[in-house]
C-alpha cells in the first residue's frame, strides 16, 4: 500500500497516493478539472495547457497534470487568474478549429465544445483567416483523420508510441501548420482506440460516422465476447439498433483499451438479417414456421445437442438443469485458434470466450467437453437422431464450422440455435431456432484469468426469452 | 518524397556520424548533425534518406518527418545545386530584403525553393540570418554576401557552377 497524502483542492479535502499525479488525483475525486492531452493511461504530455492550478505558495500557476500530490497541498483551480487562463488556452485551441460540428460525428462528446460552454469567450477577435487543412482523410483501419479539428495534444501520437510501438503518428511542419498526419496508413490492431482518446472530432471511426447522433445513444455495460480476454466494454445502442462498442476502464482486464476485432461484436445483435423466430428451410430457403411444427419434427427422434462456448454460466446450468436424468447426449464446439495465442497487448487466439465456464458447466453435469467427446457424438449420428448445433455468436471460422455442420448431415433432423444472422451456411439445417444475443442477457463468462466477467441485458431486438434451456427440454418428447 | 537509388553514408561521414554519438547523452540529440549530415550528401532529404538514418539511429521515421518538417533548412524535397537564403527579417527588410527575394525569384523564374530549371539555384525565403550590420544580406551556400542590391545579387548568383 503506498503512503496516502491529503490535499484540498479548492477547499475540498482530497486524498491520493503520495507522488501520483495531481490531475488525475482530482479526476478520481469527482473534481471537474478542464483537459484535452492528459491521459492516465499514456505519459504526460502538458502541451493543452488547461489544467493550470494554482498552489498556495508558488508563484504562477503550473500545469497540474505535471505535478504530483504532496502533504498539505493547497491548489486551487477556481481563481480569477486560472479562469483567465484557461478561457485564453481555449481562444487559441479553438483559432483554427472550423466548427463544422453539425455534420462532426464528436458531437456530443465533444472536450471543445463542452469546455466552450464552460470557458468560452464566446465573441470571437479573430481578423485573420484560419489556416486550412486536409479533411476527410482514411488513414486505414476504419480510421478517418481530420486535420482541422484536431489541436495537437498529441494523445494519438503517444499512443502509437508508447501501447502499440507502432510509431504510425506524428506531428508535421510547425506553428499554424502543425498537423497530425499518419506515416503511410495505420497498421496496428488497436487503431479504432485512437477514436476513443480523441478529445475532439479529428479522428472518428468509419464504422460509426454518419450513423448516429451519440445524444441518442444509450451506453450498456457488458462485456466482449471475441475472445477469452473478457475485455469490459459499453456497447452504444437505441431502439433501431446496437451502433459501437467502446472500451471502459477495468484496471485488471483491459485497462484503457480494446482490439479491433472487438468493435465489431454488435453487428449481428441487430441485423437485418438477424433471425427472429422460428424459421423452416424449404430447399435451400428460409421459411418462417411455428415452433409446434419444429417440436413435430423432432418427436420420437434421439436428441442430441452440439453447444458452442459464448453461452453464459447460467445458460450451461440451466440447460444441464433441464436435460437432468434424460437419455442424451451433449459435447461442446470449440473454436480453432486465430492468430498468435498472446498480442503482448489484450488479444487472445482463442475465441472461445466462456470456454472455462463451459468446461465447469460440462464437468458439473457428467458430459463430456474435450474433443473426443465431440468426435463420439458426431460418428454415432444416424437418421433417427435430431441434432441441435448452437451456433458459435461471433463466428471467426466459418470454413472449420463447416466441417462440423458436414458431419452433422446424417441426422435425421438438424436444428441450429442461432443469434446471428442467417447464414449461407445454415442451409445445411433444417430448421433454425432464435436464441438470445449476448446483448440481450444477463449473465457471467469466465475469461482467461478464470474471472467472472458481467454481460448485461441492453435491448431486445430478436429472440430473449428462449435460450437453450428452453429448447433443452425438448429431449425425447 | 521518394528517391530511387538507395542512399548509404560514405565511409568518411560515417566515421563522422559515430563521433556525434559521442557528444551528447541520448541519440536523440544527435538526429539533427545526423540529418545535416545527410543532407550535405545527398543534397536533399528523400524517403530512403529517412529510411536509411532511421535504421541507423534505430528512431521510428515519422520522428525524423516530424524534426525535418519543422526545420526550414532541411528539405524534404529535390533543391538545386546552390542553396540562396535571402533575408527577409526586420532589418533587411527595411534596406529592400523582400523586394530582392521577389526580384531574384522573377529573374529566375521560380518559386519558394523550387529549382531552376537547369537545377543549378534554389532560393529561399529566410527569417534571421544574423547578419543585420551587412543588410540586406543572402547567404549563398556556406558564405554570407551583404549589402546587396537586386542588380549585384542576379550578377552573384549568375556566377555560381
Amino acid at each position: 500500500m503506498t503512503e496516502k497524502v491529503k490535499l484540498t483542492w479548492n477547499g475540498k479535502e482530497i486524498e491520493a497516493p503520495k507522488g501520483s499525479n495531481l490531475l488525475k488525483a482530482a479526476l478520481d475525486n469527482g473534481i471537474e478539472v478542464a483537459h484535452y492531452c492528459y491521459h492516465s493511461g499514456l505519459s504526460v504530455a502538458g502541451v493543452c495547457r488547461m489544467c493550470m492550478v494554482e498552489q498556495d505558495g508558488v508563484p504562477r500557476p503550473f500545469p497540474s497534470c505535471n505535478a504530483t500530490c504532496g502533504e498539505g497541498m493547497v491548489i486551487r483551480s477556481d481563481t480569477p487568474k486560472i479562469k483567465a487562463s484557461v478561457e485564453a488556452t481555449l481562444q487559441f485551441h479553438l483559432l483554427n478549429h472550423p466548427l463544422d460540428c453539425p455534420v462532426c460525428d464528436q458531437a456530443g462528446e465533444c472536450g471543445l465544445q463542452d469546455y466552450y460552454m464552460k470557458h468560452g469567450q464566446y465573441d470571437s477577435q479573430m481578423i485573420d483567416k484560419k489556416v486550412h487543412k486536409e479533411k476527410v482523410q482514411d488513414i486505414g483501419k476504419n480510421v478517418m483523420l481530420d486535420a482541422e479539428r484536431c489541436i495537437l495534444c498529441s494523445r494519438c501520437v503517444r499512443f502509437t508510441e508508447e501501447i502499440t510501438k507502432t510509431n504510425e503518428m506524428g506531428i508535421l511542419n510547425r506553428g499554424d501548420h502543425a498537423e497530425i498526419q499518419c506515416n503511410e496508413t495505420l497498421k496496428n490492431d488497436y487503431a479504432q482506440n485512437l477514436v476513443d482518446i480523441c478529445p475532439v472530432g479529428a479522428l472518428t471511426s468509419k464504422d460509426f460516422r454518419f450513423k448516429q447522433r451519440v445524444w441518442f445513444l444509450e451506453d450498456v455495460h457488458t462485456t466482449c465476447i471475441g475472445c477469452e480476454t473478457g475485455c469490459s466494454v459499453k456497447v452504444s445502442e437505441n431502439k433501431n439498433g446496437a451502433f459501437r462498442v467502446k472500451p471502459v476502464y477495468d484496471h485488471e482486464v483491459n485497462g484503457h483499451w480494446m482490439c479491433d476485432d472487438g468493435r465489431y461484436i454488435y453487428k449481428h445483435v441487430s441485423s437485418p438479417t438477424r433471425l427472429g423466430g422460428a424459421v423452416e428451410n424449404i430447399n435451400g430457403l428460409f421459411v418462417p414456421a411455428d415452433e409446434l411444427n419444429v417440436q413435430a419434427a423432432v418427436k420420437g427422434k434421439k436428441t442430441k445437442y452440439i453447444l458452442s462456448t459464448a453461452l453464459t454460466i447460467e445458460e450451461y446450468a440451466n440447460f444441464f438443469n433441464a436435460v437432468k436424468g434424460k437419455n442424451v447426449e451433449v459435447a461442446l464446439y470449440t473454436l480453432p485458434s486465430d492468430g498468435p495465442e498472446f498480442d503482448g497487448i489484450l488479444r487472445r487466439g482463442d475465441k472461445n470466450p466462456n470456454l472455462r465456464g463451459a468446461k465447469a458447466a460440462f464437468e458439473l453435469a457428467g458430459f463430456d467437453h474435450s474433443q473426443a467427446g465431440l468426435d463420439n457424438l458426431l460418428g454415432s449420428i444416424s437418421s433417427s437422431d435430431a441434432v441441435f448445433v448452437v451456433v458459435p455468436e461471433i463466428l471467426y471460422n466459418e470454413d472449420h464450422f463447416n466441417t462440423l455442420i458436414k458431419k452433422v448431415e446424417k441426422a435425421g433432423v438438424r436444428i441450429a440455435l442461432a443469434c446471428g444472422e442467417t447464414l449461407g451456411t445454415l442451409r445445411a439445417f433444417n430448421y433454425l431456432l432464435p436464441i438470445p444475443a449476448f446483448l440481450e442477457k444477463n449473465g457471467e463468462i469466465l475469461n482467461y484469468q478464470g474471472q467472472a466477467r458481467k454481460l448485461r441485458k441492453g435491448m431486445t431486438y430478436g429472440e430473449a426469452s428462449k435460450d437453450v434451456s428452453y429448447y433443452g427440454k425438448w429431449v425425447n418428447l | 518524397m521518394s528517391q530511387t537509388e538507395k542512399f548509404e553514408f560514405t565511409p568518411d561521414r560515417l566515421a563522422l556520424y559515430k563521433e556525434y554519438l559521442t557528444r551528447y547523452d541520448d541519440i536523440d540529440s544527435a538526429l539533427l548533425p545526423t540529418l545535416h549530415l545527410a543532407q550535405e550528401q545527398n543534397g536533399w532529404l528523400s524517403d530512403s534518406v529517412v529510411a536509411y538514418i532511421s535504421e541507423l539511429m534505430g528512431l521510428p521515421s515519422i520522428r525524423i518527418k516530424e524534426v525535418i518538417s519543422f526545420y526550414d533548412m532541411l528539405y524534404d524535397q529535390p533543391v538545386g545545386r546552390n542553396i540562396v537564403h535571402v533575408c527577409t527579417n526586420i532589418t533587411c527588410s527595411m534596406f529592400g530584403g523582400r523586394e530582392i527575394y521577389s526580384g531574384l525569384l522573377k529573374h529566375f523564374e521560380t518559386g519558394y525553393l523550387t529549382p531552376t530549371r537547369d537545377g543549378r539555384i534554389s532560393i529561399q525565403k529566410m527569417e534571421c540570418l544574423g547578419a543585420c550590420e551587412q543588410a540586406p544580406c543572402m547567404r549563398v551556400n556556406n558564405d554570407y554576401v551583404g549589402n546587396i542590391d537586386l542588380q549585384s545579387a542576379i550578377s552573384k548568383l549568375e556566377e555560381l557552377p
